[in-house]
């Protein structure tokens, strides 16, 4: 973790989170487990709880996109890539345990949350597949950029909520993945 | 205030659309948790008696009529989709639910001020809810593009209506969707492919005539 004290501050409110839920923690909560006082977490957050909320639902994310990265960035093909990726991203939420907590009893709170995330999440994942695809064989016609968008937008809507593909099988997700997601974009086999 | 009788039937229905027409109103001006009988009563122009006779359970029984009365549209809204060939039909599924999205004001609204009633049913985990309201219809209206078996017709499907939800949420650079060209790009670039691909495992006899030969 590094010596930011907003990252000292956000991780102590994910702590509170799991623990009370985001309704019963307060500023003043965040500020004494953090250690500093409630101006000094004010000057970081002025915008008082619902920032240090948004902020935290941001942070958490980028976390999450970080280790989702760590964990496939040295996948040599597409198919493979995205394969692991929802199967980390399926295991990484499951266990979860603030998360989980919150989807379950505050869920009106953390959608307004997530609302607002939306965009910029999927344009960063999006950016990371595109640096991906330029390097990779892909179908006729097909532009690497437009891709990536798409390609986000699919992994995406399938960590968030359990549909009728099973993420925790490999074969299921091989289906999902060269089936679904990759058909238009790598070149058919042969 | 106009008095409407509940004679007959037909007049019964009558008073019914009107109310919930009140109620759609109501909710684009106060939002759906602030909306009450009397507004509803307000903006039908009708007694708020009138309401009640017409809905015994009042403003909640008003409330999941004008949830019906939204999905029974935009179902058959998805049926008017229906075209001979596949890309044709994707082409007018996309174009006409981004419009329906786009000018339906009381989802608009709520989405605005409101975004804690809808997140559960547009986002995330909650997703499952507006999935499974669409999914249907959306399968019956692919259903002659797809192998009528097991599962395989279903994740496609849920497949499709994720990525058309992304697209509604989180608008696009690379798509215009009131472009039909735009839209058609995308239909023929990223979908089609997948339907023929369904088509194809599992109907191995079938010719692959899901698309257009030329265009």
């Amino acid at each position: 973790m590094s010596d930011d004290p907003r990252d000292h501050i956000l991780a102590e409110a994910l702590r509170l989170v799991g623990d009370h839920g985001i309704a019963r923690t307060s500023m003043a909560d965040v500020a004494s487990a953090a250690g500093v006082s409630r101006a000094t977490l004010y000057r970081y957050f002025p915008g008082g709880k619902d920032e240090v909320m948004e902020s935290l639902v941001s942070w958490e994310q980028l976390r999450f996109l970080d280790r989702l990265r760590d964990a496939v960035d040295d996948a040599d093909d597409l198919a493979d890539l995205l394969e692991r990726a929802l199967m980390v991203a399926k295991r990484q939420l499951d266990g979860h345990s603030q998360l989980q907590r919150v989807l379950v009893t505050e869920p009106e709170r953390l959608f307004p949350l997530f609302m607002r995330t939306n965009s910029r999440i999927k344009d960063l994942v999006s950016r990371y597949l595109h640096t991906r695809l330029t390097r990779m064989d892909l179908a006729d016609g097909v532009d690497p950029a437009w891709a990536a968008d798409e390609l986000a937008r699919m992994f995406l809507g399938h960590i968030g909520a359990a549909g009728p593909w099973d993420l925790d099988d490999p074969a299921q997700v091989r289906n999902l993945v060269v089936g679904c997601f990759l058909k238009g974009i790598v070149p058919a086999a042969p | 205030m106009v008095r409407v009788a509940s004679g007959t039937p037909g007049e019964a229905i009558a008073l019914e659309a009107r109310v919930i027409a009140g109620a759609r109103a109501a909710v684009c001006r106060w939002g759906w948790r602030r909306t009450s009988v009397d507004d509803i009563a307000r903006e039908a122009q009708v007694s708020r008696a009138s309401v009640y006779r017409c809905f015994p359970g009042g403003r909640d029984a008003v409330m999941s009529s004008l949830l019906a009365d939204e999905r029974a549209r935009f179902e058959s809204l998805i049926a008017q989709c229906r075209a001979e060939h596949l890309d044709d039909t994707l082409v007018e599924l996309l174009m006409r639910t981004a419009r329906w999205f786009g000018q339906n004001q009381m989802l608009q609204f709520v989405l605005q001020h409101e975004p804690d009633l809808i997140g559960p049913h547009l986002a995330f985990a909650g997703g499952d809810r507006v999935l499974a309201d669409a999914a249907p219809a959306v399968a019956s209206l692919l259903a002659p593009f797809l192998p009528s078996d097991d599962g395989a017709s279903e994740r496609v499907i849920d497949w499709l209506t994720r990525l058309i939800r992304s697209h509604l949420l989180a608008p696009s650079p690379h798509v215009a969707f009131a472009d039909s060209a735009s839209v058609r790009r995308l239909v023929d670039r990223f979908i089609v492919p997948v339907f023929v691909g369904a088509d194809r495992e599992h109907r191995p006899a079938e010719p692959p005539l899901l698309v257009r030969s030329t265009s």
